[in-house]
Order: structure tokens, then sequence, then C-alpha cells
């Protein structure tokens, strides 16, 4: 049985909203004697004036525990509180209601190169740094070379830190806190910053931290860092803890609240076109709807990397058209085109009378592209030669990871993951080598 | 709990951090203070760097301003004014209460701002929120042993020969430095309340320059007043400087009390202060 590292009890944390008077808090004491004194009121007796300033709970009621070598990830949208328990945590702030307890040393790290100060050199500024997130002056000494080495920038050691360069600024400042040692470690999002090479540095530094069997609290908007550094979540919705669990199915709850759709209940989100401007046009768009199916092609709050959609346009001739081709574009939020889908592509046309309308139902398979946002294009003509409609947004659609299927910690670089299979074959190494020269 | 021969485990027994809403009246956590001077130690050095920083007289720039002030109050008051001061250069009267004053002025109007400029700190990291106002009360010391030395120097250079009793300046010193901390404290804490404190400060500063001898001698307040002016607990600190290096007058007896008085009452008063306004710090700043 694993030993207890933390315990959060019923932890409530509000702040008032407004504009504060703190004036109106010193006259208070004042204003009421008076008032007692005018009514004849006891002393005694509570105060006259209500408190009416409102309140807003950041947190209320939180309750949780982690035991020792626990790696917990917290997630929630914005204004979850998710902040706001990391500085009760860290003693930064305190409740104003509940207990929380935490056994063993703690170190958090809720910005990346806290202190630093730019008339200081790098050496000070590493010990003032270090000192600050709560090492003494042994430890650093013993770290104090490993630091400059990480951070590689042993020949300015002596230089203040106002003439480097913002790169090796970074690098400083993640280097001092990459070598902090607590049992219990809080991570804010800090992992999010500087460019593409610096953070697969830091999250590999991260990754060891969180494997050497460390406690971690991580708190992070990101899914696939949650899913790469912890075992379990928490959940954090308007201050209340929603969900408490392993990482993979509170990231499926997280990600369906995160849609947008209340009580997780499919819907199909349907676009109107407008016909603004086209009066002349032969025919026009006049809707488009998408619609995430699941496994068993059922309706799916959330369209996760995998699975299938139902993309229905509806179309108005207003004018005869004849033998026309519909087709179906999905861009990158970039720009990139990465798809095209279209009933020419199947060798099939539409015709339609003036004032006839149709509905062109595209289901998509196994969709495989990244998670993140994709803008839909519609466009309707005669190819080559003729455009009939064009519309270059008619919708927006999401695409999040599914949690369930990754098995790689990192989050995809490339916009597309085909299906694949694989095998691995092992052998010596040697005998191998000798194989292929015989 | 079942018995666990893992010796590490008891390490985390005895480090247990309880979590608890504000509570009135905490007393200050000497302990934690204590654990904390490496912390303490590299922010006094902060600040002592950045005053220096890219300086070429560096610590000379600690003692011309007041030099500087000294020679434009000798002229102004002991020549042109001709302040009465009792045989000795006027220079000596200027400088000797000068050093305690700049002290408690400087250090004063640091401390009060000194949690708002350090904010990135309180919202980011724990430590005791004590040792931000403490921190300008230990840098401020380098200035004022300085000044202390630049007095001593002048007071041999006007002829005046060194006598045991210049020892008693420490003693003075050391009430200046504990009055310093009082005040300092009940700014701190009362400007991270309320802002127009910091506004305020410069003119309480001036007035409390001008209502003690810092700039003409006890003498030149008229005795009828005394038993008013010497409520004023500076009175107490500059008097008793003078009458070490000085000698002279009777030790001021009177308002050296009300100086040790004055000074526990707003160091306790200001501690407890402070305590009760540092939980909230780190969410009003």
């Amino acid at each position: 049985m694993s030993k207890l590292a933390l315990r959060v009890d019923q932890i409530s944390k509000s702040y008032q909203i407004g504009k504060s008077d703190p004036y109106a808090k010193m006259r208070k004491p004042f204003v009421d004697l008076a008032k007692r004194v005018i009514y004849g009121r006891s002393p005694l007796l509570p105060s006259y004036e209500k408190n009416n300033e409102s309140l807003f709970w950041a947190l209320k009621d939180i309750s949780f525990e982690v035991k020792h070598g626990e790696t917990v990830g917290i997630i929630g949208s914005n204004g979850a509180g998710k902040s706001t328990l990391l500085k009760i945590l860290s003693r930064i702030t305190k409740p104003t209601s509940g207990y929380a307890e935490i056994h063993g040393r703690l170190g958090s790290l809720l910005e990346v190169g806290t202190g630093f100060h730019p008339e200081l050199t790098g050496r000070e500024n590493i010990y003032l740094n270090a000192t600050i997130l709560g090492l003494d002056r042994r430890e650093i000494a013993r770290r104090f070379d490993e630091i400059v080495a990480f951070a590689e920038i042993d020949q300015f050691l002596d230089t203040p830190v106002k003439f480097y360069s913002s790169g090796m600024h970074m690098r400083l400042a993640f280097s001092v806190s990459a070598h902090l040692d607590p049992e219990i470690l809080i991570l804010d999002e800090v992992l999010a910053v500087g460019d593409a090479a610096f953070q697969k540095k830091c999250m590999g530094k991260m990754e060891g931290v969180a494997k050497e069997g460390r406690t971690v609290l991580l708190v992070s908007h990101n899914i696939a860092s949650i899913l790469s550094f912890c075992d379990r979540c928490l959940l954090l919705n308007k201050g209340r803890l929603a969900a408490d669990g392993d990482a993979v199915s509170v990231a499926e709850i997280y990600q369906e609240g995160q849609s947008g759709v209340a009580d997780s209940d499919p819907k199909v989100n349907e676009m109107i076109i407008s016909a603004e401007n086209k009066k002349n046009q032969k025919a026009i768009f006049r809707s488009i709807a998408l619609a995430p199916l699941g496994r068993h092609g059922e309706l799916v709050a959330v369209l996760r990397v995998g699975c299938d959609m139902e993309i229905m346009v509806s179309i108005e001739a207003i004018k005869p058209i004849v033998e026309v081709s519909v087709i179906v574009s999905i861009f990158e939020a970039t720009g990139n085109r990465v798809i095209d889908i279209g009933t020419a592509l199947k060798g099939d046309y539409l015709t339609l009378g003036s004032g006839e309308e149709a509905q062109i139902h595209f289901t998509l398979h196994n969709i495989l592209l990244k998670p993140g946002t994709y803008r839909v294009s519609l466009w309707m003509g005669r190819p080559p030669t003729e455009d009939i409609d064009v519309v270059t947004k008619a919708t927006e659609f999401n695409i999040e990871m599914d949690p369930r299927r990754i098995k790689y910690p990192h989050q995809y670089l490339s916009v597309y993951q085909c299906e694949f299979t694989h095998s691995i074959i092992t052998g010596n190494a040697s005998k191998n080598a000798d194989s292929v020269l015989n | 709990m079942k018995f666990s021969p893992d010796l590490t485990n008891k390490s985390h027994e005895s480090k247990v951090i309880h979590i608890r809403p504000p509570q009135a009246w905490t007393p200050i956590n000497v302990v934690e203070l204590w654990q904390h001077r490496n912390l303490l130690f590299y922010l006094v050095l902060r600040d002592i760097r950045i005053v220096f920083a890219g300086t070429r007289l560096g610590i000379l720039w600690v003692v011309l301003p007041p030099l500087a002030t000294a020679t434009v109050m000798t002229v102004m008051l002991g020549f042109l004014a001709k302040v009465p001061s009792h045989e000795l250069p006027y220079s000596l009267i200027v400088l000797s209460g000068m050093v305690p004053w700049l002290y408690f002025n400087n250090v004063v109007s640091k401390a009060t701002f000194s949690m708002a400029a350090n904010a990135y700190l309180l919202s980011k990291v724990y430590f005791p929120r004590l040792i931000i106002p403490i921190v300008p009360m230990l840098a401020g010391l380098i200035d004022l042993f300085s000044l202390l030395g630049v007095l001593l120097v002048a007071t041999l250079l006007f002829g005046l020969m060194p006598h045991i009793s210049w020892l008693f300046i420490i003693v003075s010193l050391i009430l200046a430095i504990f009055l310093t901390m009082g005040v300092g404290l009940w700014f701190s804490a009362l400007n991270v309340k309320y802002s127009d404190i910091g506004k305020l400060l410069p003119i309480l500063l001036q007035l409390m320059a001008y209502a003690s001898p810092v700039f003409y001698p006890h003498s030149f307040v008229p005795a009828k007043w005394y038993w008013l002016y010497d409520l004023n607990p500076f009175v107490g600190i500059i008097e008793s400087v003078r009458w070490a290096l000085f000698g002279g007058n009777p030790f001021p007896m009177y308002s050296f009390i009300v100086s040790v008085i004055t000074a526990s009452v707003i160091t306790l008063s200001g501690i407890f202060f402070f305590r009760s306004v540092e939980d909230t710090a780190a969410d009003i700043i």
C-alpha cells in the first residue's frame, strides 16, 4: 500500500466580483457603531450591514487524495479553477474554507524563471532562482554544473542576464526548474514555451521526472500532455470537481464538455448558407450539416480521430442545371487543402429543374486527420469550364484526439495518419550480418 | 498504518504541510523564517547589487547625496539662519541627525512599495511573506554603516576625541532599526490594502523629518513644548546619538524611554498587522 502524498478536503475559494472597496471595510465598524447608537441596538447583536457583495466561487468543495508515486493531471477549460487549486496547494494563497495536507517536500513550478533579475549575472540568478524554488545552498552547489551544462551557457555565467539572448534566458530558466528535486512536484503549463526544439528537450526531461516514480500534479489544457504523463486525471468544471478517474476516461468526458454540447447530447451541426448577392446564379447552396458518427454509425457528441462523419449539403436550383458536380473540400487551419470529396469522383452528376431542391449526403469513413480545426468549403459547377456556386467557408469542425487509441504519447506532427500494420523481427545482430554477407 | 521499515517514510511523516483558511492572530513561525534565511540573503544581495549596477562610483553614491544635503542644511540653517549649535560645528549636528533619519526614511519608503514590487514573486512561489519588507531593512544597513563611518571620520576631523560613550551609538541605531522595521511593516501592509498610503507617505516622511531634530539641535525647540515634542520617537534616537558622540548635555532619558516603548509597540503590532494582511496579499496585489 503506498503512502498518502496529498489530501484535499472540501477546499473552497471565493473571490469578490466587481469593484472592491477597501475603504468601505475600514468605514464599516464606525458606521455600524453609529447606527447601533442611533437605533439603540445591543452591540452583541450581529451587524446591521448585510454582506451584499457578490462572491465568485473559484473552487467549491474540492476533495481528493493523491498517493506517493501517482502522476495526476488536472484538466478543465479556462476559469475552471485549475490555477487557483495549484496556488492553494503551493501555498501562494489560502483557501476560504476547507483543509489540505501535504506529506513530503513540495516543489511548485507555476512559471519558468521566477525571480530572474536582469542586473544579476547568470550565476547569481541560478542561486537566487533555485533558492526561491526551495533549494538550499548545498543542493544548489551540487547541481550547479549540471544546471549550467543543460542550459549551455557556461561562457556567459558571469555576464548579467540582461545581455542574454531570449533563448539563453529561457534555457537557463528551464534548466534551474528542471533540476528541482522535490518529492511532490506541482506543474502549471510551463512547458508551452519556447521553440519546438526547446519544448522537445523540456518534454524529455519532464517525462524522465514522471517516470522516476515521483508524485506529479500537472495542470494543462492539453489532453496530449496529460495523457502522456498522467495515469489519473481530475476534471474541474466551474470550480467543482466534475470527474476523477483514469486519464483516458476523464479526457473523454472533458472533450465531450468542450464540444459545447450540453449534457453531452449529440446533435447535428447545421449551418444555413447566406444567399446574398447570388440572385443571378443558376443554383445555390442552401445549407450544410455535419454529423459525427461513432463506431456503430450512431450520432456522437465529439468527432474524434478515426470517427466517421456525415456531411449533408442542400442545393436549390433557381434555373435548370444539367450534369453538375458538387465538391466538398476540407482545409487545415493553415490553409492547406487536405481532402476533396465530390460526386464527380464517383462519376455521378446532378441535374435539377428550375425551383427544384436536392440533398446530397456524403459519409467520410475513418477520418485520420490530426486533431485540430478544419474549414469546409463547397463548390458546384461543371468542371473544368463553369463555376455555379462557391462557398469558401461553409462551416468548421474540430477533430479531437481519441484518448483510447493513443499508444504513442506525443502529438501527431503529420496531418494525416493512415491505417497501418506492422511487425518487428528481432534476432542476433552478428548472425544476421553473416547471413547477409553469405 | 502498518509498520514500515522504509526510512524514507519517516521523513515524510515529519514534514506535513497543513493548508487552512486564514486565521486571525497567527504567531510568527520563527523556524520557517530561519529555514528561508538563504532566500533572504539572496534577495538582500539582489537589492544591493541593483543599486550599484552599472555605476562607476559604486558605494560613493551612498554617501554623496547625504553629504550634499548636509552641506546645504549647514549653510542654510547654520550660517544664514544662525541656529545655535552650542560650540559644535553645525555640519556635525546635521550629519549625526541624518545617520538614523536617512535609514528610516529610505527603508520605510522602500518597504512600503516592497510588496507591490515583488508581486511577481508573491504570486508564483510560497515563502514567509515577512521576508519581503525585511529585505530593504537589511539592504539599507550598508547605507547606514557607510554614513556612520562618514560621521565618525567627520567628528575626528573636527577635532573631537574618541570616547567610550561612542559605543552607545550601537544601542541607538538598533533602536532606530527596530522603529524602522515596525513602521516599515505597518506601511507595507497598509499599502497592500490601501494604495493611497503610497501617495501619502512622502508627505508624512517630510513632516516627520521637520518634527524631529534631524537638521537642527533639540535645544532649538522652545522648552515649554518639550513634553509634546519628545513624544516623537525619533527625538530619543537622534539625541542619544548626539549625547554619545559629543557629550555635553545629560543623557536624554525621557525621550529615550519614549523611543524604546514606541519602537516595541510599533514593531510588535506591525508584525501582527502584517500577518493579518499577508494571507490575502497574493490575491489583491
